[in-house]
């Protein structure tokens, strides 16, 4: 892993096309009322600084490929508006109280506006997909709409599994469960469609996808595990989420399975009724006991050495699919980006 | 209750909490020990000389346990979706082959209608709908087209017209015979899809010596879904 060539050029790509996105995000925004109960709530998570590192991946693929920038350009937007629209919805479902770096949007707003305003952003995110027909033509266009129905199916499947989880409190959720779960609702918006979308602009519809599955769940699932660590160990200023916040809501991280089965039985009752508790029946005390027995049972460790074992699976799987490629910085970046992952603190 | 209705036992009240943890990073027929402490030992946690190594292979072969079976199980979606499109009765595939029989003439009308409205900018500036670009560069010297190369053998004048819709980009080509419009002529079958060079496919059609003057139309199909993607007509004689 060549971590000190990459990572600057990472973080210039991800600015720089994060940037392209950004502007090109803003002229779907509404700017028209009803703004006080709407669009002001519509336009606030894309205009707080995320990572981009969704919309970069499919503009970067594509440019691999041999596309233009402008012909990626309107799908990459409508990544970053699905994603933000989901978001919204996430933080009411897991009761988040932050969301980079500020209130989540429920705290700030009520739920019912802001289910409405995520509802909204969704179907916000489908006009660039519809206009892509007068960039890439309507063959293109459609085939990526119906990637991108198929991949609003798959998160959708793989929240509900969480939020299921998190309903039932089933002890036996074992990590190839875990990792099912993670493919379905981290990696298919944030790593496989990105790849798969990117891949058809540029390469005009003659490319096999299947392996961009397999790329796209190591390095989503590697980025998945990095921010559930993050999450316990992470600085609060620079993650801006909740720390612990996963702890607090009971949510089944790979740490959490790692624990569950190395405390001694009379352990693993005490951690399933605390698991079994809502938020507010949660003590602090309750999870400090979780944390600590994390790190006493080496379950942190355990979790990040997974992802870099992941994250060696996906710079083989990028090899199989980008050496044929020729050299360019977009390449270089999507490399990159398996480094990047564990860089972010 | 009907009397098809199956009587069903209750499931019974759990009287023992599930204890499965020991298996989740473990194959199913692998033996597994407990701690002397009564703890599960955690499989797939640090070895007992302290290195990750075994987390980082285990960790790594499940992730692809898991991933080759979701492709698998998407790929059988996937076949599914295409048969339940395109699964036609014979009957739809015997009307659509006389279809494009009937229609292959009309191809060629349109081929040249077409052509005439590429020769006059102010006709195309008419059309609403705005051309696919191309590409600025490429990866693929063939994307976005699908380059066919006709080989034909014929002891008499013929004439081939292959039309291939964009959906074909990509495909692996085939062809059913080549019928006549009058059903009592024999059908073309010396007619082979192969893929040739740099990407392009290889079309060779031989007609035998004895083969009766008649416009011969067939299906062009992707070979693996069945789905139409062209058409295919020779004109031999006349």
């Amino acid at each position: 892993m060549n971590e000190p060539v990459t990572t600057p050029l990472v973080a210039e790509t991800l600015r720089e096309y994060g940037s392209l996105t950004r502007d090109a995000i803003a002229r779907y925004l509404p700017s028209r009322e009803p703004r006080r109960y709407l669009y002001d709530l519509v336009a606030d998570y894309p205009q707080r600084s995320g990572k981009m590192m969704r919309p970069s991946l499919c503009i970067a693929t594509a440019r691999a490929f041999g596309a233009r920038l402008d012909d990626a350009l309107g799908t990459a937007v409508a990544i970053e508006l699905l994603h933000n629209a989901l978001l919204i919805h996430d933080d009411i479902e897991d009761e988040s109280t932050e969301r980079r770096g500020r209130p989540t949007l429920h705290v700030l707003h009520g739920v019912p506006l802001a289910i409405n305003a995520g509802d909204t952003l969704t179907l916000v995110s489908l006009r660039p997909l519809i206009e892509n027909v007068n960039t890439i033509g309507p063959r293109l266009a459609f085939r990526i709409l119906e990637e991108a129905e198929h991949m609003a199916r798959e998160s959708a499947e793989g929240q509900a599994l969480e939020l299921g989880w998190r309903r039932d409190n089933p002890m036996d959720v074992d990590a190839a469960a875990y990792l099912r779960m993670v493919l379905k609702k981290t990696c298919w918006l944030a790593t496989i469609f990105p790849s798969r979308v990117g891949a058809l602009i540029g390469a005009r519809g003659r490319v096999d996808l299947e392996p961009f599955v397999r790329f796209g769940f190591f390095v989503g699932t590697a980025f998945q595990i990095q921010d559930d660590l993050l999450n316990l160990v992470g600085e609060p200023q620079r993650y801006g989420k909740e720390i612990e916040g996963d702890l607090w809501e009971g949510k089944r991280t790979l740490m959490l399975i790692h624990l569950m089965r190395a405390l001694a039985p009379d352990e693993q009752a005490r951690l399933s009724a605390m698991l079994s508790c809502s938020r507010e029946e949660r003590a602090a005390e309750q999870v400090r006991w979780v944390r600590q027995q994390m790190e006493a049972h080496g379950s942190i460790e355990y979790a990040r050495q997974v992802a870099h074992g992941l994250a060696g699976a996906a710079l083989h799987e990028y090899s199989l699919l980008y050496g044929h490629l020729p050299d360019s910085r977009d390449k270089q970046f999507i490399e990159g980006l398996v480094t990047w992952v564990f860089e972010r603190t | 209750m009907s009397l098809g209705e199956r009587l069903r036992r209750s499931d019974p009240v759990r009287t023992a909490p599930i204890r499965t943890f020991s298996t989740t990073l473990r194959r199913p027929e692998s033996p597994e020990g407990a701690e002397p402490g009564g703890a599960t030992k955690p499989p797939g946690g640090r070895a007992r000389d302290g290195s990750w190594s075994d987390v980082v292979a285990e960790g790594v072969d499940l992730a692809y346990r898991v991933i080759e079976e979701e492709i698998r199980l998407g790929q059988q979606a996937a076949e599914q979706l295409n048969r339940r499109s395109y699964a036609m009765g014979s009957d739809m595939v015997e009307a659509g082959e006389r279809l494009v029989r009937y229609s292959a003439d009309l191809w060629i009308s349109w081929l040249e209608f077409a052509g005439s409205l590429a020769r006059n900018a102010d006709s195309l500036r008419n059309l609403s709908r705005p051309p696919e670009p191309e590409p600025a560069r490429s990866a693929d010297a063939t994307a976005g087209a699908t380059a066919v190369s006709i080989a034909i053998t014929s002891p008499q004048p013929a004439r081939v017209t292959l039309h291939l819709h964009p959906t074909a980009e990509g495909c692996s080509l085939a062809v059913r015979d080549l019928k006549a419009g009058d059903p009592g002529k024999p059908a073309l079958t010396d007619v082979l899809f192969t893929p040739g060079a740099g990407g392009m496919m290889d079309l060779q059609i031989r007609v035998p010596q004895e083969q009766p003057p008649d416009l011969y139309a067939g299906l062009v199909v992707d070979q693996r879904t069945g789905q139409p993607v062209g058409t295919l007509s020779v004109q031999v004689g006349e």
